[in-house]
Formats: structure tokens, sequence, C-alpha cells
């Protein structure tokens, strides 16, 4: 094979992205400064975001030379953008981003380097997923939350100064636990199901252990009142089971039981009800309840098609902006132009996973892995991007790479770290064992 | 230079470089599929077939033949994708698959066994053109399209 000349590609396209990634990173920071008056040593965050994009790049080129070369400049370019926007919208934490880049770029690399990483993720499925619920169920107890306020969910741990939110990390944990048990039990799950009146389902002895895990984290994150997290699970669960067995009837049935809990939910928690009301009509209560998707939507209806400008506009009206609103002021201040930018790098972002697990079709826990962070990574973003845009309920989940939020920026970055092993033919060839027994080469009579 | 007007330039040049960054991924995208189909080799998908060289007392006519998928299950049951209604096979009772571009063939623990040119097939074990495959009172000849 060309390889030598395929990593001198890479590398080229690689750096020709990430070049462009930085001037739009660097100009929009400037134009910021320029605009809001601020001081010029305030320009230190694009500093780090060079080193992040600088390292990464040059130790990907040494550990992963044959890597996707495209998703790093673009997560780059997001989070550079997170990085400004920040700055933007809310000044306080405009020096804990940049750090956690720092952490969250350091712990990518980390992924791409270690060596059996993958295989002791798929051996353990069991026992990390139960670190992670049992991480979640700590928060019940000693869960805080950063912001404030009597009645908010805790769902951060706190460590000194330092939050952590342990529902991003089930997250990408429970990604791995069932891409690792459909990998082994596809052939069972879509092979030999159970037939009731027109509609599949499976055998109970093998969907129970992937039910009653994902039936732990579900009580868990209801019982934190963290819906939106529990609906962006659901929606990764089916569609997890949708790509491993290709069963519509999954589909089916699991869309049916999200239409249940969504009327459950609305006569049991407030906060449901709150936001489908908000959905349906939110103009009567325009400066109570609702006053958050109305500002939102205010915003997004003056940015236009080319935005009021960076740091020209007023997002900073839209309760918690700078997390689960950050699109409403890409919105505002970059306009239609700036919106359509973000959705297509994510869009890309997505197709190159779900092209990674095309590739991989022939190694089952390859290539769930790798669909199931690029559909968990795009169903994210619908359900915050359709919020915001009330074409669906608000779920308060974070915009991937862009929203505030050390841990939603980790995790975003750990899986894009197992992306990037995924993506490499010549590393890991044996994390998969065969669907059946390894064939032998000599011929056995 | 007033500040707006400093601005205005530098919006115009940030949406010039988002698109340009985006045009570039798309060039690429482009190229690599380009690259991909150019590279393919020849899909294995229809390249093999199972031919009926002996069926004792089952219906089945000798020379009735069967496409391969790239996985391929034998057996009586239903769900088999090549259906046998032999008595003697079990439901589903061997499989062959195709990887690396070689087609492999393994029992499923049949009741009655799998025999490659009358050896009783243990493991999994590499398949070559006229192989002739035995499930139970059926002899199947294994042919490359």
């Amino acid at each position: 094979m060309h390889t030598n000349s395929l990593v001198s590609t890479n590398n080229k396209r690689e750096r020709v992205l990430l070049i462009l990634a930085a001037l739009f990173v660097a100009l929009i920071r400037i134009a910021l400064t320029l605009a809001r008056h601020l001081p010029w040593y305030s320009l230190w965050p694009l500093l780090v975001w060079g080193a992040c994009a600088l390292l990464l790049h040059i130790g990907l080129t040494w550990l992963l030379p044959l890597r996707d070369p495209i998703i790093l400049p673009v997560v780059m370019l997001m989070a550079g953008w997170g990085i400004v926007l920040t700055a933007r919208l809310a000044p306080a934490f405009s020096t804990r981003q940049p750090i956690w880049l720092v952490v969250a770029a350091l712990a990518s690399l980390a992924i791409a380097r270690l060596s059996p990483g993958l295989r002791i993720l798929r051996r353990y499925r069991y026992s990390w997923l139960i670190a992670g619920i049992i991480l979640l169920a700590a928060t019940l107890i000693f869960g805080v939350n950063p912001s404030g306020g009597a009645n908010a969910p805790r769902l951060w741990l706190g460590f000194g100064f330092i939050y952590f939110q342990p529902s991003e990390i089930l997250k990408l944990l429970m990604v791995i636990f069932m891409a690792s048990y459909l990998a082994d039990k596809r052939d069972i799950l879509s092979v030999k199901p159970l037939r009731v009146w027109k509609i599949t389902l499976p055998t109970p002895q093998y969907i129970a252990p992937l039910l009653l895990m994902w039936g732990f984290c579900m009580i868990l994150l209801i019982w934190q009142r963290d819906l939106g997290t529990a609906s962006l699970f659901f929606i990764i669960f089916l569609g997890m089971l949708y790509v491993a067995t290709n069963q519509t009837g999954y589909l089916l049935v699991g869309l049916v039981l999200l239409m249940l809990s969504g009327l459950a939910g609305y006569f049991l928690f407030d906060v449901v009800r709150l936001r489908v009301d908000a959905w349906l009509n939110p103009w009567p209560e325009a400066s109570g309840r609702a006053f958050q998707i109305v500002q939102s939507l205010l915003a997004i209806a003056s940015g236009g098609l080319f935005g009021q400008g960076i740091g020209q506009g007023s997002p900073t009206y839209i309760p918690v902006v700078h997390s689960d609103f950050v699109l409403a002021a890409i919105a505002e201040e970059w306009g239609l132009m700036g919106a359509v930018g973000v959705i297509a790098s994510l869009a890309i972002l997505i197709f190159r996973g779900l092209r990674i697990a095309a590739k991989n079709v022939d190694q089952p826990f390859k290539s769930l892995l790798a669909a199931g962070i690029s559909l968990s990574l795009g169903i994210q973003s619908l359900l915050i991007a359709g919020g915001v845009l009330k074409l669906i309920p608000l779920t308060g989940v974070t915009f991937p790479f862009i929203s505030y939020g050390g841990s939603s920026l980790l995790s975003g970055f750990v899986m894009i770290g197992l992306l990037w092993r995924l993506s490499d033919p010549a590393t890991n060839r044996r994390i998969d064992q065969p669907i059946f027994s390894e064939p032998s080469l000599e011929f056995t009579p | 230079m007033s500040l707006e007007i400093t601005l205005f330039v530098i919006r115009i040049v940030v949406a010039v470089l988002l698109y340009a960054f985006l045009g570039t991924v798309l060039f690429y995208c482009v190229r690599d599929i380009h690259t991909a189909s150019a590279q393919a080799p020849e899909k294995p998908g229809a390249s093999a077939r199972l031919v009926i060289v002996e069926s004792e007392n089952v219906p089945l006519e000798p020379g009735l033949s069967f496409d391969l998928l790239p996985l391929t299950t034998i057996g009586r049951g239903q769900t088999c994708t090549v259906v046998l209604p032999d008595s003697f096979a079990s439901t589903e009772h061997a499989r062959i698959a195709c990887r690396k571009e070689q087609w492999w063939l393994d029992d499923l623990d049949s009741r009655n066994g799998t025999l490659l040119n009358d050896f009783p097939v243990t493991g999994t074990v590499v398949l070559a053109a006229g192989d002739l495959i035995r499930v139970g009172r059926v002899t199947l000849r294994f042919d490359l399209v």
C-alpha cells in the first residue's frame, strides 16, 4: 500500500485545515477584544488554543499516522469558538474553559496512546459501567450545583474549585458498554427473535442484561431530575440497538415508549410540563416561565442572515446562554451564516464518525463504538439545537464542544480520542475478536 | 480606520474563512470518496454460490443454486439463508462467511455434522472452488462465479 504517501497527505490536510481554523479563531477573538474594549492581555486563551492544536497535531502524527485528518481541525474550530463565546457570554468562566481544553486535549492524547486501552474497555464492560453508575449515584449524596440555587438539580461533584458532571462520563461508558455487549450478542439479538403480534422482540435472556444496566442509568438520571440527559440516553440506546440489529421493530417500540414516558413526565414532573407548555406556546408567559425560550427566539430573529456582529449583540439576556443556549448566541452575533457553519461542522464530524464505523464493518465492536459515538454527538446536538430553535421541547443538554462546561468538553474529547484510534487501521487490529472462532489457515480434515 | 469599519472588515474575513474551512473539508471528503471508489476491490458479495449436486429424498432439484451472502447460514430453519427441507439437517447447521476475500465454512454444532469433501468439518476451514459440502442428505458444490 502507499502508506507513506497516505500519511503525508493526511498530515498536509490536517495542517491546512488547522491553519484555516486558527485564523478563524484568532480573528473572532481579536474582533471581540476590539468590540468590547477588552485589554490585549486577555488574548492569552488564543495561545493556549494554539498550543493545544500544535500538541495534538504533532502527537497524533507520531502516535496514529493513519488517523482521520479531518476530525482534529473541526473539533478544534468548535472548541476555539467555544472559548471565544465563553469569554463573550460568561467572562467569569473565561479562565476555566481554556484550562479545561488543555485537560481535554491531554486526555484525548492519552486515549490515543494507551496501548491495551480498547480491549480493556471491551472486556470489563460491566465493571466500567457500574463504576460510572456509582459515580453518578455519588451525586445524590455529595452533589452540588456550582451556580447555586436552592432547588437547582445537583448534578455536579465538587473537588475544591473544580466541578465535574459524572453523567457526561456515564454517557461515554454507556456507549462503550452497549457497543461491547451488542458486538457479542447481535447475532442472537437479530437472528432468533421472539415474535409477538407482527413485532419482533429479542429473546428475554439476551436483552435482559442490557435493559437492566440501561434501567439503572435511567432511574438514577430521573431521580436526579436530569431529564435532558435521561432522554439523550434513551435515544442513544434505541439508536445503537437499531444500528446493531437492523430491526425496525425496536425503533417503533422505543418511540411509543418515548411518547408514553413523555406523557407520564408531563403529569409527574413540573419541569417537563413547563418545558412542553413553553414549547407549545411560550408567548403568554414571555416574561415569566417561558422567558428563556422567548429571549432565545428574539436573539435568533435579531441575528438575521449575517448577525449583529461579534460582541455587538445582546445575547446575555438569555439565562444560561453560555451553556445550553450557546447556539442562540451564535445565531444572534454571527447570524444564520454562523449557525449553519456550526451545524455543518458537527455534521462533518458525525459523517466522519459514521464513515469510520462503515469502514470497520467486519469488526463489530469497533464499528458499533464509532457509530455510537457519532450517534451520541449527533443526537445531543439535535436535542439542544432543536430546543433552542423551539422545534422540540427544550432538553437541558450541552452543545458538544462549543458550550461552556469542562465535563462536556472532556467527554467530547475522549470520544474524539476513541474515534482517532478507531480510524487508524494500523493500530488495534486485534481489539475485535471475530464473531465466530478465529479462522485457522491450515486446512483441517 | 474607525473601529466600526475594522470590525466590519473582520466580520467579512471571518465569514470567508469559516466557509473556506468548510469548503476545504468538503473538497477533501469528496476526494476521499473518489480515491476509495477507485481503489475498491471487486465486491465479493455475489461472487460465490452453492449448487445442489445430490439430494436423496429431499425435495430439492440438483442444479439449483444459491448465491452466497457475506454471512450465509445453511440449515433446516426458515431463518437460514439456504433452507434445506431435510430432516437430517439441524435448524442452523453450518455457516459460510466471507472474510479477507476468502470464504470460510464452519459447522454450527450440528447433530449430524458437516462434511467437506467427505471429511467432517471441525473448526473453521477455508473453501476452494469445486469443494463438495454435505449437510444432512444434501451435497452442495461451492462455486466461485
